[in-house]
Parts: structure tokens; sequence; C-alpha cells
């Protein structure tokens, strides 16, 4: 498996914080209330790394997750676990429920913020590759970090970007996790394209 | 007037999504529509003739706003598709349900490719979420009334467990103070008539007082010991309250104490008031209180003397007086005559035996029935003791 080089590295946190700046803006033209949006943490992990270190045996994590395909192709999701998926959800509502779970209803408001977040991520990646990819509509699932690993044709043997989302709203402070899987050889493609725009600059 | 190039080729892409269950409406880049399928023409009563070619926002004009032309502008470019949920909008596309009620909508945008291939129009696929969006409600209002009710029956069962465990602690309470107060009692009893024989076997002098403070103060002991069980029981109020007659409880009593009385040279009257109702009380309790009282008065009330018993009815309470013509009691004492083990002079009590704690389980006894005592005295003259029992 190959890793990417520091400039590489680089060139991609950049990408995701422009990325999450601009869902962050979109979430507070939205939002009643003023939310704050932070990648403290981004890293390439393997996929058996990622199963150890992220959510280890979590079964039911809230999971919205966006498949793209063209130049390259994978899937990016917003992983929460489900009680913080449940506050997120209430604190944006305004709304004080002991007993919450999350309903189908419910799921539908995470949803829409995990699309918003993603959307920023995607949308600054292939703006500023210069490259169109087409989407599925996105979806919500409550299942485990290896079941999102395996699914459809994630290139196990490749790097995952691994980075962690604090969305801090009415002083409460929620974690979530951006994972940005790729299928065989989207992440060789992807690499060019940086190597191409730094060339470029 | 001929469609134009436009209107056909929407209408050859996206005519079937008029079957669709979901409502459909088309964007250019500009806002204009350029479809609108029949279920949302059905739900908002606006015809696709009448909107065809219009901007949405001069319908729908919070569509202008940053919050969605910020996410839009995305659509248009050929992004990831976009969600406006049910929660944080309500509809985008608000229109009402036959019954009134405004609908909830879950709306899905996605870039479609435009007719010339370069730019993108916005298709919004509206989900009715509605029906769903209440059962939701009332589901959670049932399992919020289920858990009230549940909290409440453990609330109940924990009362319930409390109660039994306070019943069962008193009972225990009761035996104990039944067994002590037997149990110590038998030996005391050995040892005054050991010593009634001793003292009446031998006619040494010395011998004899010995023999007289030992018996005096096993007497003591005794007394102590009975008015110990007694602050004991009023402590941990084991009281049974049931209906008593005052007058018929007095008389009782008085049968008792008449013939020690009279034995004393004193005597003793009651002055019943027959109008008193009968009231909540515990008998065995009350009738110790009077047994105090008219000891008390006994004792310190010389040869010759007068004791007299009233009973006085109102509205509210009955009144209990003991009055005797005794040796009355010192306006320094007063003050200290309920606390326990006081007594006003020393050497009269060791003469007449006391503890000290007959008035202090008088006053206990009389709070525990929500009474209250006083006394009026005079020193050389008498002591009159008033209780007052409230009815209810």
């Amino acid at each position: 498996m190959n890793m990417l080089t520091e400039t590489q590295l680089d060139v991609f946190r950049e990408l995701v914080n422009i990325g999450v700046g601009r869902a962050a803006k979109a979430l507070n033209q939205m939002l009643q209330c003023r939310i704050h949006l932070q990648v403290p943490d981004m890293r390439f992990l393997t996929a058996d790394q990622l199963k150890q270190e992220i959510h280890f045996g979590e079964e039911h994590l809230s999971i919205v997750r966006l498949r793209f395909s063209g130049p390259f192709s994978g899937s990016t999701s917003l992983v929460f676990p489900p009680e913080s998926a449940s506050n997120l959800v209430q604190l944006l509502l305004d709304e004080v429920d002991d007993e919450a779970e999350l309903d189908s209803i419910r799921a539908g408001t995470l949803m829409e913020v995990g699309n918003i977040v993603i959307n920023g991520v995607m949308g600054s990646i292939s703006n500023v590759l210069n490259q169109h990819l087409s989407y599925l509509i996105p979806v919500y699932a409550e299942d485990s970090i290896e079941v999102l690993v395996d699914a459809d044709n994630t290139d196990t043997n490749e790097a995952i970007l691994y980075a962690q989302a604090a969305f801090t709203i009415k002083e409460a402070l929620i974690q979530g996790s951006i994972i940005l899987l790729f299928e065989i050889g989207s992440l060789d493609i992807l690499r060019a394209a940086i190597d191409q725009l730094v060339a470029d600059t | 007037m001929t469609d134009s190039s436009e209107t056909i080729y929407i209408r050859n892409c996206f005519g079937i999504l008029d079957l669709m269950p979901l409502g459909i409406c088309i964007l250019r880049s500009d806002y204009t529509v350029v479809f609108w399928n029949n279920t949302l023409a059905d739900w908002t009563q606006i015809p696709y003739q009448t909107i065809k070619g219009r901007d949405v926002r001069e319908y729908y004009p919070h569509l202008g706003e940053p919050r969605y032309t910020t996410r839009l502008e995305g659509i248009f470019n050929g992004g990831a598709p976009t969600i406006f949920s049910s929660q944080l909008h309500h509809s985008i596309f608000p229109s009402e349900m036959w019954n009134k009620q405004m609908r909830f909508q879950h709306t899905t945008v996605t870039a479609v490719p435009d007719m010339d291939g370069e730019g993108f129009y916005a298709m919004f696929a509206v989900q009715d979420v509605t029906d769903l969006t209440y059962r939701i409600q009332n589901y959670r209002q049932m399992r919020d009334q289920a858990l009230a009710e549940i909290a409440r029956r453990e609330q109940a069962e924990e009362q319930a467990l409390q109660l039994a465990i306070d019943k069962n602690r008193a009972e225990i309470l009761q035996r104990f103070v039944t067994n002590a107060s037997h149990d110590l009692k038998t030996p005391l009893t050995t040892i005054k008539t050991r010593l009634y024989l001793l003292q009446r076997l031998t006619d040494s002098e010395k011998l004899q007082q010995h023999l007289d403070v030992l018996d005096l103060q096993t007497t003591r002991l005794e007394t102590l010991l009975e008015g110990m069980l007694d602050t004991a029981r009023l402590d941990f109020s084991l009281f049974n309250f049931a209906e008593v007659n005052v007058n018929r409880l007095i008389n009782y009593v008085l049968a008792d104490q008449q013939m020690l009385i009279a034995a004393q040279n004193k005597t003793i009257e009651f002055v019943a008031d027959d109008t008193c109702p009968t009231i909540q009380a515990d008998e065995i309790q009350l009738s110790q209180m009077i047994i105090n009282l008219v000891i008390n008065a006994r004792t310190y009330t010389p040869e010759g003397g007068n004791i007299t018993i009233r009973t006085i009815c109102q509205e509210q309470a009955v009144i209990i007086e003991v009055e005797d013509t005794g040796i009355g009691i010192g306006e320094q004492d007063l003050p200290h005559i309920f606390d326990h083990f006081y007594r006003a002079d020393q050497a009269r009590s060791t003469e007449t035996g006391g503890a000290g704690l007959g008035l202090t389980i008088t006053k206990k006894i009389v709070e525990a029935h929500q009474g209250s005592i006083d006394v009026e005295s005079v020193e050389g003259e008498g002591s009159i003791f008033r209780i007052r029992l409230p009815i209810k």
C-alpha cells in the first residue's frame, strides 16, 4: 500500500479544511443557533488500522454515506456513535427528550447535516482538481465500521482518509468521523491529479 | 404557440415522472421552472401550465434566501445531491393536505445535465412524510405516558415497601419492650420479696438500716426502669388509636387509686362533664398519663388533703384537670418540671422514691395526642394540672 507524500498529504488537508469551512458556512446560514465545525485530526490509515482505531466493536453507528464515481470512485461517509447522533439532532432542533432514539424522521435531519459536510469536502476536492464526479443519492444506515469498509468495491489494500469532525453547538461538543474510501485505482488517479496541481502552481 | 425545443426535451426526458408518487420539480439555473409534475401540481394546486417558465421564487420566495441559494448553487454546478430534511425545513413547497394540515416534506435535489450538456438543472424530488411524522409523535407521547406510569408504580411500590419495613420495625420494637419489661422486672421482684422477708427476720438496727436503703434503691430502680420503658414506647410512637370515653377511663383509673388514697387519709373526687364525646386516643397511654398525675397529686399532698379531677368539654377539645391541695411548686421550678429526671426537692423525692420521669412521660403522651398541658401552682397551697386534648 502506498502512503501519500508529505506534499500530497498537505494538499489533502487543505482541501478537507476548505470543504469543512464551506459546510460550516452553509450550516450557519441554515440554523438558528451558531455551529462551529473543525477538523482537529486527519490521517491516512489502512483498512485494518481504521477498524481497530475508530469505534472499535460498535455495532450501530449512525452513518450518512455518499457514493461517487468518475475519474476516481469511492464513498465519503460521516459517522457518529448513536448517542452523539441523537444529541446532535436534538441540539439542532432545540429539543429535549431524555429517551431520544434516532427515528426515521430524526435520521432525515442527520442526513441533511451529514450531506452538507460531505458535499463540502467532495465539492472542494472535485473543484480544485477540476474533475467532475457523478453521485448517487446519499443514504443513512446504522452499521459497524467493518461493514462500511467492506462494502461495495472498496480497495481494502488502499489507504483510507480519516478525519475527525468536531461540531460545537451551544457549548456542547459532538465528535464525528469523516471517512473517505477509494475503489481500486482511484487513489492513484487522485495522487496524480494532486501532483499535477502542485506542478501547475 | 408551439413548445420550445427545451420544453419538448424536458417532456421527453421527464414526462414519465408525472406518474411518480413523489413531487418532482426541475429548475433551470436561473430558477425558472421547466418541469412540475402532476403530484406537485396536486399538492400545491398550481398547474404545470401556470408555473412553467416562471421564476419559482415568485411563488416560493424563501428559495431566494442564502440558506437555499448557497446549496442550490452547488447543484447548478454539477455538485453532489443535497437534502432538505422535514425537521429543519418543514417543506420546500408548502402545501396543505386534504384535512388542512401542512405537509411535512423530505426533499432531495440532484444535478441533471441540461439540454445543452454544459450546465445542469436542479431536480427536486419531494417526499411527503406527514403521516410518518405524526405517527412518530403519537408513538413518543404513548411512550412518555407509559414511562410516567411505570415511574409512578415504582414509587408506589417503594412506598409500600417502606411502610412494611416501618411496620415490621415497630412490631420488633414492641416485642422488645414487652420482653425487656418482663425480663428485667422478674429479678427485681425477687429482690424486693427477699428484702421484705429479710427486713422482718432480723432485729439488728444497723442491718435494718442497710436493708431499708436496699429496699429504696430497688424501688427506685423499678420506677426508673418503668419510666425508661415508657419513654422508649413513646419515642418510637408505638400507639394504638381508638375511640375512647375519657370519663369512663378516669373512673377506671380511680377505682385502682381510691383505696390507697383513702389509706393515706386523703380524699379524691371526680367531677365529670357528661356532655363529653369520645376522642381518638391510645387508651393505655392515656390511662398511664392520668395515673401519673394522680400519683403525683397523691404524693405531694399531705395527710388530710384533697385531690379533685375534672373533665370540661369544649367544642373542639376535652379538658382534664387534676387539682390538689398539696405543697405546690415553686416559681423557680415551674419552667423545669417537665424536664427529664428533674426533681424540685431532692430530699423529698428520696422519700417519695420517684425517678423524675413521670411528668416527662405525661407531656410526651399529651403531645402524641396533639394536645397541650400546663400547670398553675402556688407554693404551700396546691397545684392544678390542665390537659387539653383535641376531639379530632
